[in-house]
């Protein structure tokens, strides 16, 4: 049986609290924050149209990516995973069966170090049916 | 010491470079690959009763000596790795000929065509650590890493190569994969061109495996030359293999890029330059060597395929319209040519002059192309060799350790 955790601890834990993650969030595909590092104002608006770039990137690709109202340029996309960019600071999106997870990353952590943390939790989540 | 870091100093990483036409493979540090292999492999296969062995014959030397039933195949294929046997015996034969050293010492970087195959890509980190056991991999799109040997991390890379041309944007080290325009206007589709001016001109490609002797005749002149004695049998794709290095070499020396669009009465002002094929036939060629050329700028000159294509200016303007309005300024100003074929007489001239019209009028332009010739034909390597001898590359290689820990995915989390 897994220990009981709440959506925060989850961010404080295993994104943050590993020191390779900046700032960590968790929403669901509809873009309804269910826990974020204090502080980072993201919208619902900017996760929903993260959640869909997984399937449709045009709009990121036009727009770009925007978090807490600061924009990235949109890198990559594929069906499981999103990467953004902006100066020494990036972003990194993976997707599990009902959510998001962002991670925040910026000099001196590197962006495979990030990308690795944040899909670590994201396969953890799958594999308990999140 | 945390599993990722290398002591970049004591054992020195290996750079391995895949392309269609040659493997470049060297020491990371170094400016340039000490091995240049290529990627046509001479195949022969003996039936004994149930088994059957098949021998393989790797780089230039052992490829140019006719044998009979050798046929020639590439491991290549759109620029990504597409018959692995193939292409592990030519990983043996760098190894054990060219490197001379145990694998198990030495790091590995590859560089990867831009739209390669996640499939592709864990297959090859997975025979990378299985088969050759390395202590630390990593992969790179060669656009990044040509980007790099010019100094530069965000630029549009104009990648013109054997199979085909691209553009790839490159933002801080990271290709924006949904702005990449190809083109299949590269090297061999030059070769194929003008192997067929030289059909229809009457001029009969003999290799010159097959010449003894030759006399000097006139130009124009029927050649007079006489045939090896005792020659195998050799395949047709093993006798067409040679016939193309010979178009190859004319294709290399004669042909020029115009400096302006192609106007009949210009280029027949220009002298004529002499060639000599291997039979000892030889010929002025004027007009041709810019015609054939003309098509990489203009398709509409492409005989029987319908003009759809893009020519080189525009494959770079697309690619830049296809990104992020903010980026844009700094692709323009930042135009990289690498590739073999770039190195065609006054491809990049006529390139600087197409873009330069082709700039939205407030965007500065800038025509990043490396003068030497190798430079531009190794640049995905060079980058490489640069990057593998970074301090800061080597808390990110993925080691050994990691590797059997994760598996073979972890390619695609650290190697974007």
């Amino acid at each position: 049986r897994y220990p009981e955790m709440s959506w925060d601890d989850y961010i404080s834990k295993q994104l943050t609290g590993t020191g390779l993650v900046q700032k960590g969030a968790i929403a669901g595909l509809d873009g309804s924050v269910w826990a974020v590092t204090p502080g980072w104002a993201l919208t619902q608006a900017e996760c929903q149209s993260l959640a869909v770039g997984f399937t449709n990137n045009s709009g990121l690709v036009e727009k770009g990516m925007h978090l807490a109202g600061e924009k990235f340029f949109f890198l990559s996309a594929t069906e499981d995973v999103l990467r953004g960019k902006k100066g020494n600071k990036g972003i990194h999106v993976a997707k599990t069966n009902t959510a998001i997870i962002i991670g925040l990353y910026e000099d001196p952590i590197q962006p495979g170090q990030c990308a690795t943390t944040v899909e670590a939790l994201a396969d953890y989540l799958k594999g308990c049916n999140f | 010491m945390s599993g990722g870091v290398y002591g970049g100093d004591e054992v020195g990483a290996l750079v391995f470079d895949p392309g269609y036409s040659s493997l470049r493979a060297g020491y990371a540090g170094e400016d340039s690959p000490k091995f240049d292999i290529p990627s046509w492999v001479g195949v022969t296969e003996n039936s004994n009763g149930n088994e059957t062995e098949k021998k393989y014959f790797v780089d230039t030397v052992a490829l140019h000596v006719p044998r009979k039933g050798c046929e020639v195949v590439n491991y290549m294929k759109e620029g990504m790795i597409e018959d692995w046997d193939t292409f592990e015996k030519v990983l043996d034969y760098a190894y054990e000929k060219c490197i001379k050293s145990d694998s198990q010492y030495h790091p590995v970087l590859f560089s990867e065509a831009t739209w390669n195959a996640r499939g592709k890509r864990e297959r090859l980190c997975e025979l990378i650590f299985e088969k050759y056991q390395v202590p630390a991999f990593f992969l790179v799109k060669s656009a990044v890493l040509a980007a790099f040997a010019n100094g530069r991390s965000t630029g549009l890379v104009l990648d013109s190569g054997a199979t085909h041309t691209s553009a790839i944007p490159v933002h801080d080290g990271y290709v924006l994969q949904h702005a990449i325009v190809k083109s299949p206007l590269g090297g061999d589709f030059l070769l194929n061109q003008a192997n067929n001016f030289l059909k229809e001109s009457g001029v009969d490609i003999i290799p010159s495996y097959m010449i003894t002797d030759k006399q000097i005749v006139k130009e124009g002149d029927r050649p007079k030359w006489t045939k090896k004695n005792n020659l195998p049998e050799v395949t047709t794709s093993w006798h067409n293999y040679m016939k193309r290095e010979v178009v190859r070499d004319f294709q290399q020396t004669m042909l020029h890029c115009s400096e302006s669009p192609y106007e009949e009465e210009m280029v027949t002002s220009i002298p004529t330059e002499p060639y000599e094929f291997p039979s000892g036939y030889n010929s002025e060629y004027g007009l041709e060597r810019y015609k054939i050329t003309e098509s990489l700028f203009d398709p509409s000159y492409i005989k029987g395929v319908g003009s759809t294509m893009l020519g080189m200016s525009h494959v770079v303007s697309t690619s830049i319209g296809l990104c992020d309005i903010d980026l844009r300024p700094s692709l323009y100003s930042g135009v990289i040519v690498t590739g073999g074929n770039s190195l065609l007489n006054g491809f990049v001239d006529r390139l600087n002059r197409d873009l330069a019209s082709r700039t939205p009028p407030n965007m500065r332009f800038k025509l990043i192309a490396a003068t030497g010739t190798t430079e531009r034909r190794f640049g995905s390597w060079i980058g490489g060799s640069i990057l593998a001898s970074l301090g800061s590359f080597q808390q990110m290689w993925i080691s050994k350790q990691e590797y059997d820990e994760s598996g073979k995915s972890q390619v695609d989390r650290k190697c974007p």
